[in-house]
């Protein structure tokens, strides 16, 4: 195979996991083990001079040469029999194991895949299978069976029988959370079939953790075919097994040892290699990122050093020299930086991924992650607090330095009330009554303008929206009137008209407690509004520092005047041409409605139950045209894509395609061949176990395609990789080229439409923009149309020939580019543009003096209630 | 929460229908409670067995006996045994109270050893302690449990003949005649029970303390938990109301999932300790093929597997307010 210059060879997961199997000494010692052991059971009986039934003359003698494990009353030798238990355990534990996996993975597959019906009652046969004591039914069948005692083949199968289970459930689960991947609901729109998705990608992506639970099944099975086999149920004589023996050895512990001692320690041994194996298997083939554990502080290394002497002392934060280094990795993580924050002073340090921005913030709140090593000066006023213990970081933290997470949704304690959350807080100064602690937190959140604060004490914090959960979190960030807060990416895990209000919370705190800032974000439209001062980091420096004015007027180094450009502008978009609209639409959606009903529960009547994920839409999409649908989270616009693809089915409306209805029966199908789709994620929408040449391969497949070779070199052609990409594994590219496979695959079948869900977001700025312009050129060149849903209305401006706005469920507003722009019609496109950071520092605080349009919906402009019912379906 | 207990209780009740039904079919299928009897030699008369499937019920359909077996369940009446003259019910009765006390012992102290080792060996993840920890506790998963049952029980009586008098019980549930009055009692009992509890203990107990552990390390590393300590919260809070009691959820199920391999431990342990509990009269019902008897133990079984479950689910909404909010 032609395989280009010095690529490093490329290795599939499998030969990955191998390779980390290898480097993890308990479980190669536990193989090591466990091959000893397999391989003394099945060639041992042949060369020992004496056979496990064979009575010798020798009666109960301790070990000697002749006898190394001793003899029993009988004369019986020891070893014979040890290893005659051997083969009998590891036979019937093999074999258990075997079907109890097969069985768990085929119905775990079909449960976990077909859901439903069949996955309730699969688990409901799972549940019933787990109320039965194994020993119990395992000895009554076994006994039952035949009147000389069961056979080795019919106590393996009883015992699988009820073993299967613990594989079953495993599978499920991951199944469960397999069928949500983006990887298989490409597949879906692909036109694969549930047996071609079950077999192609459900099952290589469960079979990790089904040889993992077959490994560990065998040690479970070992110790219930011996404690079978003990009790008198299990093997019987004359034959024998490592449970008989120990049975037999019962009253001889005191007299005779060795027929005690010798057959126990066989089953632990075998049990605990088992095991070591097993759990060595499992870390091999999920390799998690070191787990953190923020107890332990981080004392920098070169505390003994010479004392990096203060530059600035009167510096709420004086950062001098300051490096971070990880083992085995060459580039420093932070390469040096200097950095200091004025009193009062808001800075932001701006960078794309990877750039050292979230670690310096973890230095200065003392939580740099284990292994890191780091070394310069970090000075809080003054004090040099690299180096503290846990004990001493406490008269910093909460007190002093407050900090604010990326995401609301998991940085507040599920199981503690927001009241117990505000009160541990406050109790960090000292004691303070319920009462005091309550009263202090309801002023805080009235602060953050949450409506109802008194009753959101009471409340846990998956009750709550993501932005009220975050201005909780501003609250508790002012309870000490902190000197710094540092805000690690406040809004990126929020919509545009939250991330609005969440930066007005956060100039609120900040104004309330005089508090300098440290702002900490990717997005550099969002400093213009925000911060005095910008540092701009890439790969470890600071490549740029100053006012924000100087920096957004006059941008000295390269990469800040990129990322300055890669901005988008909304109120600079070039006013389009309309796109021609004539003839037969593409694609048409006929008041297309989808709803989902809310669990049953007393407090819902039955129409409340009813959630309108997609009310009443309707539009037409001309060949070679782009829509694009903006919206929020919660608006309905993944609803739609996935009704358009065919994931959910509509509960009213029709969607046509080239003027076939894709409810009649095959139309689908045959539509999946001029249809295809790019995901968010470009990290889970490409099967990991597929190389790029199966991966484009797919949907020909499907559908037939012949010269499948020559057009997968074709399409990524297209996408700008190389040839040399197709015999390589997902995991081997970077975000931007797996996204660039994504479309490559799309493009296999030649689509007359290419469904895009958020193709950029999960990327980063500078990726963003090639991504887009790459789209942008595939559109000229092929005539695909695009139906393009995304969250950010400046990718829907820049591409789009036309919007549309969606809003729970409903769409709003539909309108040429220019004219939802320039001149929105409804209220909340207006809300949505206002929404948008601009970056622009004078034109961004002008606005801000201006105030916001008014906020829409309103208690007396509401969203209108859905016409079509869904109480019907 | 009323309600929630009510929904679990009718499903586990749905549950208990079913499996019995299936269980049922099962064991009447496997063999013949009459062969033994067949088999005897001289042969025993035509009419005798008739007479005995008669007394049985064997010569009705199975859907027909599973009926008559329910109904006399619900009566109290288990059905007639292969031994003529034994009462099923009040042979059972007295042992079902014996087993319950070493298996509820049992999942107390290894519950409570499970939590505590697991979170230490999650804090101090890597170092010494959670090696000697996580080694020892691979260890005992390994160990059979009647191995390690009779090593006790022979360790006892070493004791016992090294101090000459009896320190340690190595057999039965309670001494013969039993004490009259409370306290000792209750003190004999306690007596009877260490041996057998450290048996039953100590292998669940190490199975549950990794899955702890697991669960811990996950929740340090958790966001909240990140969020707390930069808060400014004391050590005790965080590990106390921010990493362990998320990290109960997992461990609740656990326990719960292996309260059917807690039951086939104690059939072991008491039969090395030669209890008159359940497992003694489970393998006796097996040998003497007698179907009604051990259905009535599996029906025992199936009752405790259900019902702990039930408290497991009422467990998880205190520990949860998401499960008790239905919105998990």
């Amino acid at each position: 195979m032609a395989r280009p210059d010095s690529a490093p060879r490329s290795r599939s997961r499998f030969a990955m996991a191998l390779r980390r199997f290898r480097a993890n000494p308990m479980a190669m010692i536990g193989l090591a083990i466990l091959l000893a052991l397999v391989a003394v059971a099945v060639f041992g009986p042949m060369w020992w001079v004496y056979g496990y039934a064979e009575i010798t003359p020798d009666l109960s003698q301790a070990p000697s040469w002749a006898h190394p494990l001793g003899t029993d009353t009988l004369g019986r030798d020891m070893l014979a029999m040890a290893m005659r238990g051997l083969q009998q355990s590891l036979l019937i534990a093999g074999t258990v194991a075997l079907i109890a996996s097969l069985i768990g993975t085929v119905l775990g597959v079909i449960s976990g895949y077909i859901g439903g019906l069949v996955d309730a009652s699969i688990m409901r046969l799972v549940d019933l299978v787990l109320t039965i004591p194994t020993i119990a039914l395992a000895a009554f069948l076994g006994n039952a069976m035949s009147d000389s005692g069961v056979s080795w083949l019919g106590l393996s199968l009883v015992l699988g029988a009820l073993f299967w289970t613990s594989v079953a459930r495993l599978v499920r689960g991951v199944s469960l959370s397999l069928r949500e991947m983006p990887f298989i609901k490409a597949a879906k729109v692909m036109g694969a079939g549930p047996v071609r998705i079950m077999a192609r990608h459900m099952i290589p992506n469960v079979a990790d953790h089904i040889i993992v639970s077959t490994a560990l099944l065998v040690g479970v099975a070992i110790l219930s075919e011996t404690g079978l086999s003990f009790l008198g149920f299990g093997v019987r004589p004359p034959d024998t097994s490592l449970g008989l023996l120990i049975s037999n050895a019962q009253t001889a512990v005191l007299t005779r040892p060795w027929l005690f001692y010798a057959p126990g320690i066989l089953i632990i041994l075998i049990v605990l290699s088992i095991n070591y194996v097993g759990e060595g298997l499992r870390d091999a083939f999920n390799p998690k990122a070191a787990p953190t554990n923020p107890l332990v502080a981080h004392r920098t290394r070169a505390k003994a050093g010479t004392a990096v002497p203060a530059t600035r002392p009167d510096a709420v934060v004086d950062i001098t020299d300051f490096r971070v280094t990880f083992p085995n990795v060459e580039r420093p993580a932070v390469d040096g930086i200097t950095l200091h924050i004025a009193r009062g002073e808001v800075l932001a340090l701006v960078g794309e991924s990877g750039s050292g921005k979230s670690l310096t913030s973890l230095a200065i709140a003392g939580l740099l992650p284990v292994g890191a090593e780091a070394s310069g000066g970090v000075r809080i006023n003054g004090e040099d607090v690299t180096g503290l213990g846990f004990a001493q970081w406490r008269r910093y933290r909460g007190r002093r330095i407050a900090t604010i997470l990326q995401d609301p949704s998991t940085s507040l304690n599920p199981v503690l009330t927001i009241g117990a959350q505000f009160h541990e807080t406050m109790a960090v100064a000292g004691p303070i009554s319920r009462t005091e602690s309550r009263r202090r937190a309801t002023e805080l959140m009235a602060l953050m303008a949450i409506r109802d604060p008194e009753s959101r004490l009471d409340q846990y914090p998956h009750q709550m929206s993501g932005g009220i959960r975050q201005r909780v979190v501003i609250a508790m960030a002012m309870i000490h009137k902190p000197e710094l807060i540092i805000a690690d990416e406040p809004t990126t895990a929020l919509d545009v008209t939250v991330q609005a209000q969440v930066l007005d919370s956060l100039r609120i705190a900040r104004e309330q407690t005089g508090a300098a800032m440290l702002f900490i974000t990717h997005d550099l439209a969002l400093v213009a509004g925000v911060a005095d001062r910008v540092a701009v980091m890439r790969e470890g420096r600071i490549v740029e520092q100053k006012p924000v004015r100087d920096l957004f007027a006059a941008p000295e180094h390269d990469y800040t005047k990129r990322l300055l450009s890669l901005a988008p502008r909304l109120d600079q978009v070039a006013s389009k041409g309309a796109f021609p609209r004539a003839g037969e639409p593409l694609l048409r959606l006929e008041g297309l409605s989808r709803h989902f009903l809310r669990p049953r529960s007393k407090t819902l009547s039955a129409s409340d139950r009813v959630i309108h994920a997609l009310c009443d839409v309707s539009f037409d999409l001309m060949p070679g045209e782009t829509l694009g649908i903006v919206g929020e989270s919660g608006s309905g616009k993944t609803t739609l894509l996935n009704t358009v693809l065919g994931l959910l089915a509509p509960s009213a409306g029709r969607v046509i395609f080239a003027g076939e209805d894709l409810a009649a029966p095959k139309a689908r199908l045959k539509a999946s061949g001029d249809m295809s789709v790019v995901f968010q994620d470009p990290y889970a929408s490409l099967d990991p176990r597929m190389t790029v040449r199966e991966l484009l391969a797919e949907p020909a497949q499907i559908h037939g395609g012949r010269a499948v070779a020559e057009r997968a070199r074709r399409v990524l052609d297209q996408v700008r990789l190389p040839a040399s990409a197709l015999d390589r594994f997902p995991h081997e590219f970077s975000g931007g080229q797996r996204q660039r496979i994504a479309i490559a695959r799309a493009l296999m079948l030649e689509p007359r439409l290419v469904v895009l869900d958020e193709p950029v977001s999960a990327l980063d700025v500078s990726i963003q923009r090639d991504i887009m312009a790459l789209l942008g050129e595939l559109k000229r060149e092929l005539g695909v149309a695009y139906l393009l849903v995304a969250h950010d209305i400046a990718v829907v401006a820049e591409l789009s020939d036309r919007i549309g706005v969606m809003y729970g469920g409903q769409m709003l507003e539909l309108g040429d580019t220019a004219q939802v722009i320039g001149a929105p019609v409804h209220p909340y496109t207006k809300v949505l543009l206002d929404a948008v950071p601009v970056p622009d520092p004078v034109a961004e605080r002008a606005r801000r003096d201006r105030g916001r349009v008014a906020s829409w919906p309103t208690p007396s402009d509401p969203l209108p209630a859905c016409t079509v019912s869904g109480l019907h379906t | 929460m009323l309600a929630l207990i009510g929904r679990r209780l009718v499903n586990s009740l749905a549950i208990l229908l079913v499996s019995t039904f299936v269980v049922f079919t099962l064991v009447a299928l496997a063999g013949d409670p009459l062969g033994e009897l067949r088999d005897r030699q001289p042969p025993v008369p035509d009419s005798v067995i008739a007479a005995e499937e008669a007394r049985l019920g064997l010569d009705q359909p199975i859907p027909v006996r599973y009926l008559t077996w329910l109904s006399g369940v619900v009566r109290g009446d288990f059905g007639p045994s292969v031994k003529p003259n034994q009462n099923i019910g009040a042979e059972l009765a007295p042992r079902v109270g014996v087993t319950l006390r070493l298996v509820t012992t049992a999942i107390v102290i290894a519950t409570i050893l499970a939590l505590i080792a697991g979170t230490i060996a999650a804090l101090y993840r890597n170092r010494i302690a959670d090696h000697l920890i996580s080694t020892s506790a691979f260890i005992l998963i390994a160990l059979p449990s009647f191995w390690l049952a009779v090593l006790l029980k022979q360790g006892g009586i070493v004791v016992n003949r090294m101090a000459n008098a009896r320190i340690l019980f190595t057999v039965g549930d309670i001494s013969v005649p039993a004490p009259k009055e409370f306290l000792p009692l209750m003190l004999d009992m306690a007596g009877h029970l260490i041996l057998p509890t450290i048996a039953l203990t100590m292998i669940h107990f190490a199975s549950w303390s990794r899955y702890q552990r697991t669960a811990v390390v996950e929740s340090l590393s958790s966001d909240h938990v990140r969020f707390a300590v930069l808060r400014g919260l004391s050590r005790n809070r965080i590990v106390g109301a921010h990493v362990m009691r998320p990290a109960l959820i997992p461990i609740v199920t656990v326990v719960a999932l292996d309260l059917p391999a807690l039951l086939s431990g104690a059939v072991i342990t008491e039969t090395v300790f030669q209890w008159r509990g359940m497992g003694g009269f489970l393998l006796e019902s097996i040998a003497n093929r007698d179907a009604n008897a051990v259905m009535a133990w599996l029906l025992v079984a199936a009752v405790a597997v259900v019902m702990f479950n039930l408290l497991a689910d009422i467990v998880y909404a205190f520990v949860d307010p998401r499960v008790r909010y239905g919105q998990a």
